[in-house]
């Protein structure tokens, strides 16, 4: 009886403790939750927050997580220098929450980034320097966060890194250059197999894609990765894995990412998404592209780089790099541009 | 947090190490007993995150299946349970999991003592997050205290075990369970989870097979 009782006490003791710890120092590494509109999203927030400059990593998916961007090179390059926030969205990483799914609308992510900048500004001090870090799916949050009412004010500058930017190109851009790659490779008689089943699918699906198609597309896109020499991929996944936070539950995180209802909330979102005026976007702008990017080919990024009314802008085509240049023989270029692009606009 | 789980895994130590001090007081005549009611408490881990378990166990059928090999007379013990078992564990950041489960479970003792379960059931799961949790409402931030959800939840474990009066006069039992839980509906979906449990048993209440002498 004595420990029953040992038990229910330890129990009720434990109820709502979660303490507030706030750090300003040089080697931070603390988790805190945002929760909005049925999601509760981890924020991990990593490196040097006595800078008050924080790189808000807005993670590619939609479903994927943040915590697979902190890698070796990434760690050394920025985070001696800067805070990075490692904020996993709703349904995505380590997020919690109930049935939720409905919730997966572009306003509410939205929502959820500008609510994510308040609570920043409220640990962190109101006087932070924020830039956003967009990457994939994130590369067009990003910037449709920026575009929607007077949210540029808040930000200083914006990386978008192999960005999807806009999806109606997308399929096009995606669909001509591995045609394109395609026939390339035939010629050569090199993964014919592999070249053929691509070449098919890009002659056979013409027009708008449907849901369906789009994800055929981007997964051709991802594995064509696999066959071309170009890419030197040199970062393996160990290397991500053992920069994640400790505690972070990777079951939960493979999870999300492999929920088989995503393709259901995700044609939902896809079918409302609206073309983003990028010319009413002044905030300064780097653009990162691999060369051989597929998924998100790299006419994105020269896209959002023409169209940006940024007086500052920047891009550079990673020469080695598919779609994660961070991972690849790049990535020192990849950093060391990036670095350079927060230190000129601070 | 820490004392308290110390304490708990002194107890359970404590009921281990008397039931070894008792081993010398075997009995001789293999009276079966059947446990009415079993009271357990365990340490928990879920992937390597420790937790706690208490329940309770109350037997629903029993029989002995009596089996004659080579002239010797094999007893097994064949039980099935309803059980009521409370968790707790805790993965930091991530969250804190409290759940009770309603479980149907069968256990199969054989005459060493050795004892097997299989356990299926439901229940109902609340987590608490494991950071701080934030809401905003008109740019305004509030700390959520209690924030977390409310899941639906399954179960479905395998134990080894053994049980002590097959050796002496107590009731004790020691087990080892690996349990699968899903958690649903999580993120529209579901959340799986293994957990596993260490730990004790009491027979409250036992109930004699009437087959005393019958093992030779």
């Amino acid at each position: 009886m004595k420990y029953l009782c040992l038990f229910i006490l330890l129990w009720l003791s434990l109820l709502g403790c979660q303490k507030e710890e706030i750090t300003i120092g040089t080697n931070v590494q603390e988790t805190f939750i945002l929760e909005n509109k049925g999601a509760s999203m981890n924020v991990n927030v990593f490196g040097n927050t006595g800078s008050k400059v924080f790189i808000i990593i807005v993670h590619g998916g939609p479903g994927g997580g943040s915590l697979g961007y902190r890698t070796s090179r990434s760690i050394k390059t920025m985070e001696s220098d800067y805070a990075m926030v490692y904020w996993d969205q709703r349904l995505a990483g380590a997020s919690q929450g109930g049935a939720n799914g409905n919730t997966l609308t572009l306003e509410n992510y939205v929502e959820d980034l500008d609510k994510l900048i308040t609570v920043l500004k409220y640990r962190y001090g109101n006087d932070l320097k924020i830039f956003l870090y967009g990457h994939s799916w994130g590369g067009f949050l990003a910037p449709a966060y920026l575009a929607h009412q007077n949210n540029q004010n808040k930000i200083q500058g914006w990386i978008q890194a192999s960005g999807a930017a806009d999806f109606d190109s997308l399929s096009v851009w995606a669909r001509k250059n591995l045609l394109e790659k395609a026939n390339e490779e035939l010629a050569a008689a090199r993964n014919t197999k592999f070249w053929e089943e691509v070449k098919e699918f890009c002659e056979k699906n013409t027009g708008k894609l449907t849901t369906t198609q789009l994800f055929e597309l981007n997964r051709y896109g991802h594995n064509s990765e696999e066959y071309i020499d170009e890419i030197e991929t040199i970062i393996s996944w160990s290397d991500i894995l053992n920069n994640r936070n400790r505690n972070v539950p990777i079951t939960a995180n493979l999870i999300t990412l492999l929920n088989p209802a995503n393709p259901k909330f995700l044609g939902r979102l896809f079918d409302d998404l609206p073309t983003i005026d990028y010319t009413q976007i002044k905030t300064p702008l780097l653009v990162l592209h691999g060369q051989f990017d597929f998924v998100c080919p790299k006419q994105l990024g020269e896209y959002v780089y023409e169209k940006s009314a940024a007086p500052s802008k920047k891009i550079v085509l990673l020469p080695r790099s598919g779609h994660s240049p961070f991972l690849s023989k790049d990535s020192k270029l990849y950093w060391d541009e990036f670095k350079n692009f927060i230190d000129t606009h601070l | 947090m820490k004392t308290s789980l110390k304490s708990i895994f002194f107890s359970l130590l404590l009921c281990i190490s008397v039931n070894y001090s008792l081993f010398s007081q075997q009995k001789n005549d293999y009276d079966i007993e059947f446990d009415n009611i079993n009271i357990k408490g365990a340490l928990v881990g879920s992937i390597f995150y420790p937790g706690v378990t208490f329940g309770l166990e109350k037997q629903i059928k029993g029989s002995l299946d009596k089996r004659e090999k080579k002239g010797i007379l094999h007893i097994k013990q064949i039980e099935q349970y309803l059980t009521a078992e409370t968790y707790w564990y805790h993965h930091p950041n991530f969250h804190d999991n409290y759940y009770l489960t309603l479980n149907w479970m069968k256990r199969k003792t054989r005459e060493n003592g050795l004892f097997f379960d299989f356990t299926s059931g439901a229940g109902y799961s609340k987590t608490f997050l494991g950071s701080v949790t934030y809401e905003v409402k008109d740019d305004v931030v509030n700390i959520k205290n209690n924030a977390g959800h409310s899941y639906f939840l399954l179960n479905i474990g395998n134990s080894i075990g053994y049980d002590f009066k097959y050796r002496q006069l107590n009731s004790w039992k020691l087990y080892f369970r690996a349990n699968l839980i899903v958690l649903l509906p999580y993120n529209s979906f579901i959340y799986p989870r293994p957990v596993w449990e260490i730990g004790t048993m009491y027979g409250l209440k036992t109930q004699s097979a009437n087959n005393k002498n019958s093992i030779k």
